[in-house]
């Protein structure tokens, strides 16, 4: 299979983290237990390209790499919040025709891969200016494609994930189409099915989000490409390696992936009451970015702000939120806060990177969580 | 070692890649195809393989001397490769097992 994708320095804050992978890399990377056939064609500077080579081939991937202007690094305070890119991306990029029975394109920021294959994946890896497949020549006898709903939404400029599936099959001549909803799972439209087949995300114990998409892109792909197998079987088996990467971001992945429990996808999209002391501006930073990341994975989110001395009052009232979502802070309040937030009768996971709290607070029945990108996906994924 | 590097370092006379100035003193990072059996505070060697051609930086148990992992996705590789040929010795600690994911520290000297 020909891997044509970015190769990227990510860094993470918190968890901390250092890489050299982006969505090529991380999908040969990926890949490793199941093929031996890997080819990643991907762009970076010449004095670096040594770099590349030096980092996969050893593990049996073959690497071309094309000359590009700059090396870019996606810079995350932590796996849900926006990456910074840096530098700022060129508009002018470079053009590259690549030719293969099985390919498995990403959008790329330095670069674009101009794909002439008999069988295509095409992931456009872009919410804000995703491109389609055919833009740039690329033509496939069978395609395709794997997208998140914000990018079929804005690529199809339609608000209904059906009727923009159903608009960009047509547009790209695309013989199955995945739109991935996060903790929600993804729907698969194919060729001659009347409606969508639901394939189930699967909760994990801890989540690691950055790269998620590439591990489902290349796990689709290795699935679906030889024609044996149904675009929506191929994306469960992708939704079952992801939970493996996200658990557990380490390579190789497990060459079977492991057995888990289908997440439970409710009627509606959850209401979260979000529960943090109004004090310091950490606080109140990571309360921003705690909410900002439950509206990115559809949640509505209510907020509830504890003031000293107000302890366990309560803003809203019963049967408007279905979780509760507490940050704790402070070792001296963390129990009677966690205990207060249990009052409202609903599941609660509780975030806390003081080990001291989790401490205190273990003994409650609370999901503690020393992550945030995890404490987040849990409140999706608890019972409720 | 990482972080952002949009273009290639300034170069130092007699400082080039390997020659000690710039080679990395302490990263951290994950064990790519980490064996079985390894526990937190392990110290491992870090070292060069070559027998499959292309050198691999590869993870050495300093106690029964087998191979346990190696590293890749791991930003300015080469210029590690460059630091170890040159004679620059490098230990990795084992920070954190959990599950397949190894974190370990990588230290010069």
């Amino acid at each position: 299979m020909l891997i044509a994708g970015g190769v990227y320095t990510e860094t993470c804050v918190t968890p901390a983290r250092v890489t050299l992978l982006g969505s090529g890399g991380r999908a040969a990377l990926a890949l490793l237990e199941l093929r031996d056939d890997i080819e990643l064609h991907t762009f970076h500077p010449s004095p670096l390209e040594q770099d590349v080579k030096l980092n996969f081939e050893p593990l049996g991937v073959s690497v071309t790499v094309h000359a590009a202007p700059c090396h870019y690094s996606f810079e995350y305070l932590h796996p849900l919040a926006r990456p910074r890119i840096v530098p700022l991306p060129n508009q002018d990029v470079v053009l590259v025709s690549v030719e293969a029975n099985e390919v498995l394109r990403f959008g790329c920021l330095e670069g674009d891969f101009r794909v002439t294959a008999k069988r295509a994946v095409y992931d456009p890896q872009s919410s804000t200016r995703p491109v389609a497949f055919g833009d740039n020549g690329s033509t496939a006898e069978r395609l395709a494609l794997v997208l998140n709903v914000g990018e079929i939404c804005r690529l199809a400029g339609e608000d209904d994930v059906a009727v923009a599936a159903m608009s960009m099959m047509r547009r790209n001549r695309a013989t199955a189409i995945v739109v991935k909803d996060g903790p929600f799972g993804a729907y698969v439209f194919e060729e001659k099915e009347p409606s969508p087949r639901y394939v189930p995300a699967y909760p994990t114990r801890s989540v690691y989000k950055i790269g998620s998409g590439d591990v489902f892109s290349a796990t689709f792909a290795h699935a679906w490409l030889p024609g044996a197998v149904s675009a929506a079987d191929a994306a469960d088996l992708a939704s079952r390696r992801t939970a493996d990467y996200v658990e557990s971001p380490a390579f190789p992945l497990p060459h079977v992936a492991t057995r888990r429990i289908a997440a439970s996808l409710g009627p509606s999209r959850r209401r979260v009451l979000l529960v943090s002391a109004r004090t310091a501006t950490s606080s109140r930073w990571l309360q921003e970015e705690a909410a900002k990341g439950l509206e990115d994975l559809g949640t509505t989110v209510i907020r509830e702000e504890i003031s000293p001395g107000q302890r366990g009052s309560h803003a809203a009232t019963e049967g408007e939120f279905d979780v509760v979502l507490i940050l704790l802070s402070d070792i001296n309040s963390a129990v009677a806060e966690t205990r207060a937030a249990l009052t409202h009768g609903k599941s609660v996971v509780a975030f806390a990177d003081d080990p001291a709290i989790l401490g205190a607070i273990q003994m409650l029945d609370v999901i503690a969580e020393d992550d945030l990108c995890s404490a987040l996906y849990r409140t999706q994924w608890i019972s409720t | 070692m990482g972080g952002a590097d949009s273009k290639p370092k300034k170069k130092v006379p007699g400082a080039g890649p390997g020659s000690g100035r710039d080679c990395p003193t302490r990263f951290t990072t994950i064990v790519t195809g980490p064996a079985e059996g390894i526990t937190k505070g392990a110290w491992l060697d870090v070292r060069i393989d070559r027998s499959s051609g292309q050198p691999r930086v590869v993870l050495i148990d300093e106690v029964t001397n087998a191979t346990v992992g190696s590293l890749a996705g791991v930003p300015n590789l080469a210029i590690l490769i460059r630091c170890l040929e040159d004679g620059v010795t490098y230990r990795a600690i084992v920070d954190h097992v959990d599950g397949g994911r190894i974190d370990i520290t990588v230290l010069q000297g």
